[in-house]
């Protein structure tokens, strides 16, 4: 027998991104601006797929978590990491030196 | 001290300070950028100089700290871009995360994601993890263990945040090469957190060449 819905469906599922595909277009969408229809096709792929929802909240959170780890490296008041002396004292007379001349 | 009679006149530059109060801040960024110690300590020498030779030139507009870790940055970027047009193309393996294979490859499923592979619920609060130093370690763990070019590529838009145009013509990349880099790149950090910070797997250094 032959189903009447299987050729749409056939075209709707060709139509609908995959979960990589999705994947690759959610990382985009925080590089620059997605398209309509690249919007909607992930929109309806995310309202229906519940772990590409979670990876796309994930890569927001890292995406995220990123700009706050360079930028409190930038403004922390105690470094994480310390020069080793030799390096420091090579760094001063360095320095010592060329304000001189 | 005579050398501080002859500062004051400068304002508020004081490179016999510099050392002690910058040598730390400038190393702790650019070991967490460059990952690599030696590259790391160059790059806090090159900013001395070139804060030194540009001294005149500040005039407070912003403050001293500020002043010397752009120059750091500027210093990074160069590094970096250095880094992957020096680095061949071909050295970028597949990466762990793509050897998992967490989507179906063939059949009408393929794409989607394989049955016990997909992300797992972290069930821990974003917001509250950004806060916390272990996430963090964590954090730049996984930063260390990418493969040399791309780290570059990704140290570059997401920790220097340069613009992803200026990247593109740096690197002689296009912009749809830049954001599949970009994505491997995050799918990866993806795992590798959801692997050692959520699931408790153990380090191995083997990546930290």
């Amino acid at each position: 027998m032959v189903n009447p819905l299987k050729a749409p469906m056939m075209l709707m599922a060709r139509m609908l991104p995959s979960c990589e595909e999705v994947g690759q277009m959610v990382s985009e969408s925080l590089d620059r601006r997605l398209s309509l229809p690249e919007r909607i096709q992930v929109k309806l792929h995310l309202a229906m797929c519940a772990l590409c929802r979670r990876y796309a909240s994930q890569l927001v959170f890292l995406h995220k978590a990123l700009h706050r780890h360079a930028e409190d490296a930038e403004a922390r008041k105690e470094p994480d990491r310390e020069l080793p002396d030799s390096v420091r004292q090579h760094l001063q007379d360095l320095v010592n030196r060329e304000s001189q001349a | 001290m005579s050398d501080s009679l002859t500062e004051d006149n400068q304002g508020k530059i004081d490179p016999s300070r510099w050392v002690q109060d910058y040598g730390d801040l400038l190393y702790s960024i650019a070991y967490s950028r460059l990952n690599d110690d030696s590259a790391a300590q160059d790059a806090v020498q090159e900013t001395f100089l070139a804060a030194l030779k540009a001294k005149e030139s500040f005039v407070g507009k912003s403050t001293e700290r500020t002043w010397m870790v752009g120059i750091l940055k500027h210093k990074i970027t160069d590094l970096l871009r250095k880094r992957f047009r020096e680095t061949p193309s071909d050295k970028v393996d597949i990466l762990p995360v793509e050897q998992e294979h967490p989507y179906e490859q063939v059949g009408s499923s393929k794409g989607m994601w394989r049955p016990n592979r997909g992300p797992s619920e972290w069930g821990k609060d974003p917001h509250k993890s950004l806060e916390d130093s272990e996430f963090r370690r964590f954090l730049q763990i996984c930063l260390d263990q990418l493969p040399e070019r791309l780290a570059a590529v990704f140290t570059l838009y997401e920790l220097q945040q340069e613009d992803a145009k200026k990247i593109c013509k740096d690197l002689a990349v296009s912009a749809t090469n830049l954001w599949v880099m970009l994505h491997r790149c995050r799918r990866q950090l993806r795992r590798c957190l959801e692997l050692h910070w959520i699931e408790g797997e153990p380090v191995s250094r083997r990546n930290s060449e």
